[in-house]
């Protein structure tokens, strides 16, 4: 019954990408605010959808990689509407909705039934291990955005190639410092979540580290944001060089999160919770 | 009684004429505007006067205004009537109304869609209507024309592509650092153009500039004219690191600017980003500095396509605008249409008539135990009521038909009654 609210979720993304792209196309205002109605929409389904399922399992509902998506997007549909409403950056929308809606696919090839969390897991270490982790993969995802739209920008300014479609895109200088920001916000919070994650660890499985391939993969995904941090700050690296190291980074966070999942066998790849 | 344009232009005359003809001053303007009322069937008149073009609108009617106006002007401006003749145009009706649109919105302007026209346009009718010269055509021609420029500019883009160098340059920096509010600039030597991209600069928010030239007196005029601080030709690579935007303009054979001086500047300033303005010929930015990280270099063809490419799209929204300006000058016809006394009667005898079928229609409901014949005679017998009413008017209408202040009465009719001026109504 509750996954009613995940197709209505889904859609709404899809909806919102499409308005989006349209307002790429025409630089019409009209549109980009629909694509903002769609994902608030969006937003309000996939909470309500997690409601639901946390009542099922009487748990905080992050117990696979379906709801785990499921929560990401919902987060990064929060983030939209920050930057929408706080900076009035309607682009982030022509970005961040396809980014939701390709999350949302995935989600929908694992989807999957509640399961109820194991006993030996249960804990309140879960929401805090989880949502932190969350919060920090949903502005590494902004993050990534800003990154490639700098590229493209970047691209165009120096090879001196101008036309419509980049004509609301914010500045070099704008989009370095809110993905700047983006890793500043999100590092705190994945350490928060591996901190968490070790003590609950310790707690369940009478170990921090257990040499389990999420945990070696998010270390390293950990260390490489630590490295861009220490680059921007300490060496001065700006622009292109932040833009490229980001979006690498990125793609090892996705593949910590989604590719270990289903490539090695672990304790962390949720259905195990 | 037509609407007429009379004028000359960028299009169709060269500077030395178009500035014999303007009317540069409110005085000028003020005796231009009562030599025409003078002129013999002339009613109303405005006179629009800029750098790229002198042009006249009016309502009037007589046939020979063509001759009478290039006569009083060419005697008032002391220019041979022939010649002036030349640089002239005009334009009647259709015509002219469209012209006035175009101008109105930027259309008709040398650079496509500039939008201080309007603003030229709006002063010279002002001017006109406060030497009471504007009446009711006039005024009608002005607001619709406003209100066309405004469209234009609300629905199209016409205006949203910058087309000047310096403007170009200025949006380039935008892009790259979002404000140049708190950006320090560097003038390094001098040259119209560089200058004005400087001046441009400052009104975008630029707070300091530093101007280098190879003579140092130089250097500070033009640092006191930007309220900048001057400095030596030979320090200036040493204070590359302390600004965003370079611009260079200097004769120097060779390359001033080279990518291990900027090399420097940048490890220097952490990587923040720099923009170099090359408008020198030759250049003066090695093109090699543009392949550094958080640098960008753009020379004057870099720029002029820019302008190029954004003249272009211009054009294209140029034709959107001749879309709306159709649209509106078809509104506008049926309005002038309108104001002539066939429609004007055609749709006062078609309200009287609804009236009647609509009350007659509610009247034979409750009448039904009538026979055929008398609903016919009843029927006979309001439409003699409608044909006596409108019997004087018909005649009265008619009869002022032919005089000047004709469309006061007509309007008023319209107004009375509200008839609207549509299709069916129209002369044919």
């Amino acid at each position: 019954m509750e996954s009613i609210f995940f197709y209505i979720g889904f859609g709404f993304f899809c909806i919102a990408t499409f308005f989006f792209i349209i307002h790429l196309i025409t630089l019409k205002n009209i549109w980009s605010g629909f694509g903002n109605y769609a994902i608030l929409i969006a937003i309000v389904s996939y909470t309500l959808y997690l409601i639901f399922r946390g009542f099922i399992i009487r748990h905080f509902p992050v117990t696979s990689v379906h709801e785990g998506l499921v929560l990401l997007c919902l987060l990064l549909g929060i983030l939209f509407l920050v930057f929408f409403h706080k900076y009035k950056l309607k682009v982030v929308g022509v970005f961040l909705a396809p980014l939701a809606t390709f999350f949302s696919l995935i989600a929908f090839f694992v989807k999957q039934p509640p399961m109820p969390v194991l006993n030996t897991l249960q804990s309140f270490w879960l929401p805090i291990h989880v949502g932190s982790i969350f919060i920090g993969n949903a502005l590494f995802s902004l993050s990534f955005v800003f990154s490639v739209v700098y590229i493209i920008e970047n691209f165009r300014l120096k090879k001196k190639k101008f036309d419509n479609f980049g004509k609301q895109f914010p500045s070099l200088t704008t989009l370095d410092n809110i993905n700047y920001m983006c890793i500043v916000y999100g590092f705190p919070f994945m350490t928060l979540g591996m901190i968490t994650g070790a003590i609950w660890a310790q707690y369940a499985v009478g170990s921090y580290w257990n040499n389990d391939p999420k945990e070696i993969w998010s270390l390293i995904t950990w260390m490489l944001y630590a490295a861009i941090l220490h680059c921007r700050l300490i060496s001065g690296w700006r622009g292109k060089k932040i833009a490229v190291f980001s979006i690498v980074a990125f793609l090892v966070l996705v593949f910590s999160f989604v590719g270990v999942t289903y490539l090695f066998k672990g304790y962390h790849i949720f259905r195990g919770i | 009684m037509k609407i007429c344009v009379l004028g000359l232009s960028h299009k169709t005359a060269p500077v030395e004429i178009r500035e014999k003809v303007a009317f540069s001053s409110l005085q000028k303007l003020d005796e231009g505007i009562s030599l025409l009322k003078r002129i013999n069937g002339i009613k109303e008149c405005v006179i629009l006067s800029t750098c790229n073009r002198v042009e006249v609108y009016l309502v009037c009617n007589d046939a020979e205004w063509q001759e009478n106006i290039a006569t009083v002007f060419s005697e008032y401006h002391g220019i041979d009537k022939k010649e002036l003749l030349s640089h002239l145009y005009f334009k009647e009706d259709e015509d002219a109304i469209r012209h006035v649109f175009k101008v109105a919105s930027g259309l008709d302007s040398m650079v496509l869609g500039e939008p201080q026209i309007t603003g030229q346009l709006k002063e010279a009718y002002g001017f006109a209507s406060g030497k009471n010269a504007t009446g009711f055509f006039i005024n009608k021609l002005m607001h619709t024309a406003f209100y066309v420029a405004k469209r234009v500019r609300t629905e199209t883009k016409i205006g949203s592509y910058a087309v000047s160098i310096s403007y170009v340059a200025v949006e380039l920096a935008k892009k790259i650092f979002e404000t140049l509010e708190d950006k320090k600039a560097m003038l390094i030597g001098a040259g119209e153009m560089a200058e004005l991209a400087a001046k441009h600069l400052i009104t975008n928010g630029v707070k300091e500039i530093i101007v280098a030239n190879r003579t140092f007196e130089r250097a500070c005029t033009l640092a006191n004219e930007f309220n900048g601080k001057p400095c030596n030709f030979e320090e200036f690579p040493d204070k590359l690191k302390d600004v965003d935007i370079v611009i260079s303009s200097t004769g120097a054979p060779t390359f001033i600017i080279t990518p291990e001086k900027v090399k420097e500047a940048i490890k220097s300033r952490r990587n923040k980003p720099m923009f170099f303005i090359d408008i020198a010929v030759p250049r003066d930015i090695d093109p090699k500095v543009n392949d550094l990280d958080n640098v960008f270099v753009y020379d004057i063809d870099d720029l002029q396509n820019v302008v190029d490419s954004n003249l272009k799209e211009r054009q294209k929204e140029a034709e959107k605008a001749e879309l709306i300006i159709n649209e509106e000058l078809k509104v506008f016809k049926e309005w002038m249409g309108s104001l002539t006394v066939k429609p004007i009667l055609l749709s006062l005898r078609k309200y009287f008539e609804n009236i009647k079928e609509n009350e007659f229609k509610e009247a034979k409901k409750k009448l039904s135990h009538l026979k055929e014949e008398d609903i016919k005679i009843i029927d006979a017998l309001l439409n003699a009521v409608i044909n006596k009413t409108l019997h004087k008017p018909t005649v009265f209408l008619k009869n002022i038909s032919s005089r000047d202040n004709a469309y006061l009465y007509l309007d008023a009719i319209k107004e009375l009654f509200e008839l609207k001026g549509e299709h069916g109504e129209k002369e044919d």
